[in-house]
């Protein structure tokens, strides 16, 4: 560094303008106190439009310069709390107004889970308020500066420090000025000047740029107009999604097998869903090797054949062996079945005097010609015992007259404990003390005497 | 350029009672800008060969990379050894690693600063761009991660013509909010901090090239009085608000965990832990880099032995934190009397991962150890070794936690073991790459030291005025 004190007069050189008009005075000192001190007397000296630069913040200069505290913080906070309330919103928004949705039972809109987001949202919006706000107080970005003109200020960065006062304060003289920062000793004393007014960006520029601007919008413009086209041709797929899936449909061709069908047969000994239906006996009470001539329709109640006449269900190729294996065991879960499902209708032994039936029948007695209850047919009678098992099953399973169908209710095997059951209640109902073993039928008398 | 003469004898380790300087040699303001402008400012064919011999290794490397991630967009995330129980497998642990070591920068420009730690700054500038780039690696993997690489831009709440909205009570989104919020203010902390160089770049420039492109990125910068009242308020807020942010995003990396409900996963220690560990690691990743660049750039005078004493010791202490926490988490296994928990716990220790467990152990309990030793701070040589192992010592915690937690959960019948593919390994090489070139093109680039901050922080030359 120089020790020489220079001061120059250096107005031909440093400006570009011919009638260049002197925009102030820029002085350098050596070392950040010399600056400092030099900042102080400025101020004192009355100066109001002076700056000090120097390539690293100097300690202690905002007060020696009297800059006030910058409004920057307000700024901030304002910034985060428009990140928080715009976290809150979106989050509020999205999840519990716009399109609700139940994750793991959590409430659509929970502050704790919001938490996170919100917090981040305030940092960021407060990062950019920082930033842009120190930016705009800054008023850069200012890519042309006349300090820049002066070759000496290019040291400002690196190890310069320098002080300019601007040739609009009101104090400024250009010689007393002049004079005045010579007595602050500085390494030299350099003006300033405006600059050159002749200098302007060419004319060519503004159309330039609107062309760039229109030809730029030119795309978005064709995309928006697209998406609102509709369109006979598919669309393009750029990406497939899954619309193309490297799978063997059925009935294709499929060179992986040696077949070559891209269907496989089943497999011997194996059984497919549903082919245990296929036991008509079980599932139906239908003989099995009959039962593909049966029009299932036929089966439902009051079904009528397509001439008109009614369907005579005796003549079905009903099944008379009950198809599970019978034991105790069946009959009492029958009895308990037919206790829970039937009697209320038919009675618990079967008379046909359940306790809805006594109810409706009673209700008729009060009100004659209103209801439609018809007296279930007792189940020991003679029309209903010669039925075979299978017809006694399908009766169950589908409904007949105005009994409506438990098959939905009651699972297959239970049904055939009822019906076992039914056999049961049907030799009780019909036969005679005979029936009765020889030492149970005292018992039987004495029972109904008392 | 003034030859630098530095004492032969070492003056710059911490002796108590009385601090070493922060800038050794004599140097002077227009010698420290000398220094760090230099490899930004040499004509390449001057550029030390050690610099273009590590371009070109990392430059293949990262090609590497834009390889692998190339076979994973057209095959699919098949390409990984993601497999059933392990769907969190390598990607992820890369993921939280490199989180993980982003968290140095940040915590040295905002933290340090906030506690008037004036040696942050020979270090700040080269942690936070280190910080950037770790944080763009760890993106990067989340991001490749999601399968449908195509429709990326669900992740965020944009509109669209499904008319559905990302879950916001999921931590994974909040994780995208973390790291984006992250990687966007470190960026803005990292850059608003670069001005001022940016400036002294610009008007040292001598090629029109460089003083129109420096021109533009500092802004017009002029170092007035006025101007840095209000940059010296910006900074401390923008410090202010990234002490707790930072602090923030390794603990919701770590929700990612702690919310779900695996034993092992479940725990409430996980977001101190994981902090604990993210400032370990960011701070071996920073003292890995600046040691080899603290020569290559010729900074030995303003990066001194001082500033990596000062980081050995943040090392030793983060590290006894994250020993601690392993030894906690293994306490609360047995102290909550949950029988799943103490099992993920023995077979972290003992079962078939035994070998990372152990790994993860001695690099980052034992090894930081060291440094209660004078010589091993204050040996640049031995610190890196150190350093090195303890980034391998995370890389391991981060498998640790992620893989032996799923590879054994609550139904033993899906047990499965889980096996990198070629794929995985090359991706983390890749990742390195990615992360050294763009540290090199910044030394190369940008200034690699907070001039304004170090002068700032230097002795007041004499006038040599009176």
């Amino acid at each position: 560094m120089s020790t020489a004190v220079e001061q120059t007069d250096s107005q031909a050189d440093d400006c570009t303008g011919k009638q260049a008009a002197l925009a102030g005075y820029v002085a350098e000192f050596p070392n950040p106190s010399a600056l400092k001190q030099a900042a102080g007397q400025t101020r004192e000296a009355g100066f109001k439009e002076f700056d000090c630069y120097a390539p690293f913040p100097v300690h202690g200069i905002d007060d020696v310069m009297g800059i006030k505290m910058t409004r920057l913080p307000y700024i901030v906070l304002a910034c985060a709390f428009t990140g928080a309330i715009t976290a809150v919103a979106l989050q509020y928004f999205t999840n519990a107004f716009d399109y609700k949705y139940i994750i793991s039972g959590k409430p659509f809109f929970s502050i704790p889970a919001d938490v996170p987001i919100t917090f981040e949202l305030a940092v960021l919006f407060s990062a950019f308020g920082s930033l842009l706000g120190m930016l705009a107080l800054n008023k850069l970005p200012k890519f042309y500066n006349r300090l820049f003109m002066i070759d000496p200020f290019l040291k400002a960065t690196t190890n310069g420090f320098f002080l300019a006062i601007e040739a609009k304060d009101p104090k400024f003289h250009e010689n007393d000025t002049r004079e005045f920062l010579n007595s602050l000793k500085p390494i030299e004393v350099v003006a300033c000047m405006e600059p050159n007014e002749n200098v302007k960006i060419p004319k060519i520029f503004l159309p330039i740029a609107a062309c760039i601007l229109i030809f730029g919008l030119v795309p978005l413009v064709v995309i928006a107009r697209m998406r609102v086209t509709p369109q006979t041709t598919p669309r393009i797929e750029i990406v497939h999604d899954m619309d193309f899936q490297p799978k063997l449909k059925t009935q294709r061709f499929s060179n992986m097998f040696a077949d070559g069908r891209g269907m496989r047969p089943r497999i011997p000994g194996t059984l497919a869903r549903g082919d245990l239906r296929h036991d008509t006996a079980f599932y139906e009470g239908l003989i099995p090797e009959q039962a593909d001539k049966v029009n299932r329709e036929h089966l439902l109640p009051n079904a009528k054949k397509e001439d008109g006449t009614s369907v005579s269900l005796d003549k079905m190729p009903w099944v008379s062996q009950i198809p599970v294996p019978v034991d105790e065991k069946l009959m009492a879960r029958g009895q308990e079945r037919f206790n829970i499902y039937c009697s209320v209708c038919h009675g618990l032994s079967g008379k046909g005097d359940g306790i809805i039936t006594q109810r409706a029948m009673k209700l008729q007695a009060a009100n004659p010609g209103v209801g439609t209850w018809l007296l279930p047919t007792p189940l020991y009678s003679e029309p209903v015992r010669k039925q075979k098992v299978g017809q006694l099953f399908n009766t169950i399973t589908h409904g007949v007259r105005k009994m409506p169908g438990y098959g939905s209710q009651i699972p297959v095997k239970d049904r055939w404990a009822i019906v076992l059951y039914l056999r049961a209640l049907q030799e009780s109902g019909s036969g005679s003390i005979e029936d009765v073993p020889a030492e149970i039928r005292e018992k039987l008398n004495a029972e109904a005497k008392e | 350029m003034a030859s630098i003469t530095t004492t032969p004898f070492d003056i710059t380790a911490e002796t108590p009672g009385k601090r070493a300087p922060l800038v050794t040699g004599n140097n002077d303001y227009q010698t420290v800008t000398d220094q760090v402008c230099r490899l930004a400012e040499v004509p390449a064919r001057t550029i030390p060969k050690s610099y273009w011999v590590a371009l070109t290794f990392c430059l293949i490397l990262l090609a590497n990379l834009g390889i692998c991630i190339g076979i994973l967009f057209t095959q699919g995330v098949g390409v990984w050894g993601n497999m059933s129980p392990v769907f969190w497998g390598w990607p992820i642990v890369n993921f939280v690693f490199w989180v993980g070591i982003g968290h140095a920068g940040t915590l040295i420009s905002a933290i340090l600063y906030l506690f008037r730690q004036n040696w942050r700054t020979g270090i700040n500038r080269a942690a936070e761009a280190m910080t950037i780039f770790a944080v763009i690696c760890a993106g990067m993997f989340p991001g490749i991660h999601i399968g449908r690489i195509w429709v990326f831009f669900w992740l965020f709440p944009l509109p669209n013509s499904m008319l559905l909205w990302p879950q916001f009570r999921s931590p994974l989104l909040w994780d995208v909010f973390a790291v984006g919020t992250y990687a966007t203010v470190s960026i803005l902390f990292w850059y608003m901090g670069m001005i001022p160089d940016l400036a002294t770049f610009r008007d040292r420039a001598v090629t029109p090239v460089r003083q129109f492109i420096y021109g533009i990125v500092s802004l017009g910068w002029t170092g007035s009085a006025r101007c840095w009242h209000r940059y010296e308020r910006a900074y401390l807020l923008l410090a202010a608000m990234s002490a707790p942010l930072v602090l923030s995003v390794h603990t919701i990396v770590s929700f990612d965990f702690a919310v779900a409900q695996l034993p092992g996963w479940h725990t409430t220690i996980f977001p101190p832990y994981f902090v604990a560990g993210a400032v370990f690691s960011g701070f071996a990743m920073v003292a890995t880099l600046l040691i080899p660049a603290r020569v290559l750039c010729g900074l030995q005078d303003i990066i001194t032995v001082r500033h990596l004493e000062s980081m050995c010791k943040i090392m030793l202490a983060t590290g006894m934190m994250v020993g601690y926490a392993y030894a906690m988490e293994f306490f609360i296994a047995w102290y909550g009397g949950n029988p799943y928990e103490q099992f993920t716990f023995i077979n972290r220790a003992f079962g078939p991962y035994w070998w990372a467990y152990w790994t993860m152990v001695s690099c980052n309990v034992i090894s930081p150890q060291f440094f209660w030793i004078k010589w091993c701070r204050t040996t640049p040589w031995f610190m890196a070794i150190i350093c090195i192992f303890i980034n391998i010592g995370m890389w391991f915690e981060r498998f640790v936690i992620t893989v032996t937690s799923l590879s054994r959960d609550s139904l033993p019948s899906s047990w499965g073991y889980f096996k990198p593919t070629v794929i995985d390994w090359l991706m983390l090489i890749g990742s390195f790459g990615l992360f050294f070139t763009l540290f090199l093109l910044f030394c190369r680039f940008l200034p690699v030291v907070a001039m304004a901050e170090v002068k700032s922080v230097m002795p007041e030359p004499v006038s040599e005025h009176e």
